[in-house]
């Protein structure tokens, strides 16, 4: 019993990491319906930011985070810019959009991959590292701060979109930009406020696992593909949604390591996503991405 | 120099089967796939183990590996195919990822990391293939066979319906095709095929491990066939040509290991990227005109 949990509580820290990925590529996702796999490029730079603020720059670690999900945000904005609206000014096709998306994450992983070697590149995160036991279970300060942020997250990102004049704007875009355009929202301005909040959204992640155990050049392909799982069995374009995939694939993740092997981990995953597909395809809440719209 | 040739011509041969059956998917269908390197293995692994351990030989394996790689993809195709769209990039990475999980913990069968050797050479209407220059005659036999299937699928009415379902589904639909099972039936075939390369690439080398059926070679093959051109058969063929070279005229340059395969990967990446903006339908692709 002691290990369920603190596998649930694993789970959920784990789960609180996809989760804000999700939020991040699912806002991107419905907002712009581009399969943005660059995004685990943002994803891994986030964590070279916050590592280059602290140990070269000498920033204080909390100045540091802070410049680098201003940095996040503003790659994942130029990668709209300069890529994705070039590519749609030209009239790309939806699938040219995701071959230049796949070829910035390899591109971007492998530039990391050069200049700071493949080897995980530790920061000093003071007492954040230090142990709390709450009766059988063990965590760090890190992953309580790892779910509070994620919950923080979703909380801003469910009010702004509710509530400020921008938000409503990438909800109007993202139920139907036909409509939001006779309407009068720009749409390539909504587009480049969706890539600069979803990367700043998912940047945590990255750096709060760069924080754990250092940051790596080939984590966010994985983190990318999962989070895409997320969406979906969250259902496309809800926010909620995203949040709840998350978690609960960190969940089964861990949850499996009760019964399996941890090998099997990813396997699980992906096993479940295909049943699941099978069985309600629009996910949790969400509405299908009807063949029509692509 | 010549046995070096001989080996560049045979990766041509089994790369040739790759891309091209890939491009049936990519090119033809407009499905994008990220498993095709999990396919290739699925096909190396179940032709040499039927070959270790039942005494199969090489045309009994080709066709174990094609069922296999069938069944491997019409089990992740029915569930994500049913709903448009995107399902199936996602889905596909999730074989890849199974697929690669179960080559490296399946101990028992798979012999994990260190993967299975002592493939036999294969033995072709009772000559046996045991050097690469006879090897050079099979690879490419094979790939001109394959390439022969996709032509006359390509050019069937079978094909004219994918195209027609690649460009407007709900039209498609409305004439009567069902394109659920159009596409069903054109990703089992394209992993069937793609299986075949597998097979080719275990005998011929001898011995298999999981590192060559990874993510990054499932990127690999799709490079071949975005940057040949995807919308003709010949497309992927120039391009196993030319990147399958590109490795090798590397390593003219001196540059050390530790930075010659993040280079490659950059090169792929920026490439693929340069593309999309220079010359999307790729080297030998003929433009398709959006329709509003």
């Amino acid at each position: 019993m002691d290990l369920v949990l603190q596998l649930l509580a694993t789970g959920l820290v784990v789960g609180s990491l996809y989760a804000l990925c999700a939020l991040g590529w699912g806002l991107i996702y419905g907002t712009t319906l581009h399969f943005h796999v660059a995004h685990g490029a943002v994803f891994a730079v986030a964590a070279y930011y916050a590592y280059v603020g602290q140990k070269l720059l000498h920033l204080p670690l909390l100045a540091a985070v802070a410049a680098a999900v201003l940095a996040a945000a503003a790659t994942g904005l130029l990668i709209d810019l300069l890529v994705y609206q070039q590519l749609e000014k030209r009239g790309a096709f939806r699938t040219s959009i995701f071959i230049s998306s796949l070829g910035l994450l390899i591109a971007l992983e492998n530039v990391l991959a050069i200049v700071f070697t493949p080897d995980p590149m530790r920061m000093d995160i003071g007492g954040l590292g230090t142990a709390v036991i709450i009766g059988p279970v063990f965590l760090t300060y890190l992953h309580i701060l790892t779910v509070v942020l994620a919950v923080a997250g979703y909380g801003l990102l469910a009010a702004f979109l509710k509530w400020s004049r921008w938000g409503q704007a990438i909800r109007a875009v993202s139920s139907s930009p036909e409509m939001a355009r006779t309407v009068g929202v720009n749409l390539g301005k909504v587009h480049l406020l969706t890539y600069a909040i979803g990367s700043a959204i998912s940047a945590p992640a990255g750096i709060l696992v760069a924080m754990d155990v250092g940051a790596e050049p080939f984590r966010g392909t994985r983190f990318v593909l999962l989070a895409s799982v997320g969406v979906i069995m969250g259902g496309i374009g809800s926010i909620p949604g995203a949040m709840l995939g998350g978690l609960f694939l960190g969940l089964l993740e861990n949850l499996g390591i009760w019964k399996l092997p941890s090998e099997w981990q990813s396997a699980i995953s992906f096993g479940v996503f295909l049943v699941f597909i099978l069985v309600r395809p629009r996910g949790f809440f969400g509405r299908t991405i009807h063949s029509a719209e692509i | 120099m010549a046995a070096y040739v001989a080996h560049y011509l045979v990766m041509v041969g089994i790369y040739t089967i790759l891309a091209v059956s890939l491009n049936l998917l990519v090119g033809y269908a407009g499905i994008f796939s990220l498993a095709h390197a999990a396919i290739y293995g699925i096909g190396a692994y179940a032709s040499a183990l039927v070959a270790l351990k039942l005494g199969l030989g090489f045309w009994g394996g080709l066709v174990v590996a094609a069922v296999a790689g069938a069944c491997a993809a019409a089990l992740v195709g029915i569930p994500s195919l049913r709903v448009a769209g995107d399902y199936y990039i996602v889905a596909s990475f999730g074989l890849q990822v199974v697929i690669l999980t179960v080559f490296m913990n399946w101990t028992d069968l798979t012999n994990g990391h260190a993967g299975l050797v002592g493939i036999p050479r294969p033995r072709v209407f009772g000559l046996v293939i045991d050097n690469p220059f006879k090897y050079v005659v099979l690879s490419l036999a094979l790939a001109a066979l394959t390439y022969a299937v996709c032509r006359r699928l390509t050019g069937s009415a079978f094909g004219r319906t994918l195209r027609a379902v690649r460009e407007d589904e709900i039209a498609a639909q409305a004439t009567g095709k069902n394109v659920v099972l159009v596409k069903i039936v054109i990703t089992t075939i394209s992993s069937a095929l793609g299986a075949l390369g597998g097979s080719l690439y275990a005998h011929y080398i001898t011995y298999i491990n999981p590192s060559s059926f990874t993510l990054d070679e499932s990127i690999f093959i799709a490079s071949l066939v975005i940057l040949g051109g995807t919308e003709r058969l010949a497309g992927p063929v120039v391009g196993a040509f030319i990147l399958l070279a590109v490795p090798e005229a590397l390593k003219f340059l001196a540059i050390p290991d530790t930075v010659a395969a993040p280079t490659r990967q950059i090169l792929y990446g920026s490439l693929l990227i340069l593309f999309m903006f220079v010359r999307p339908e790729g080297i030998l692709g003929r433009a398709r005109v959006k329709s509003a």
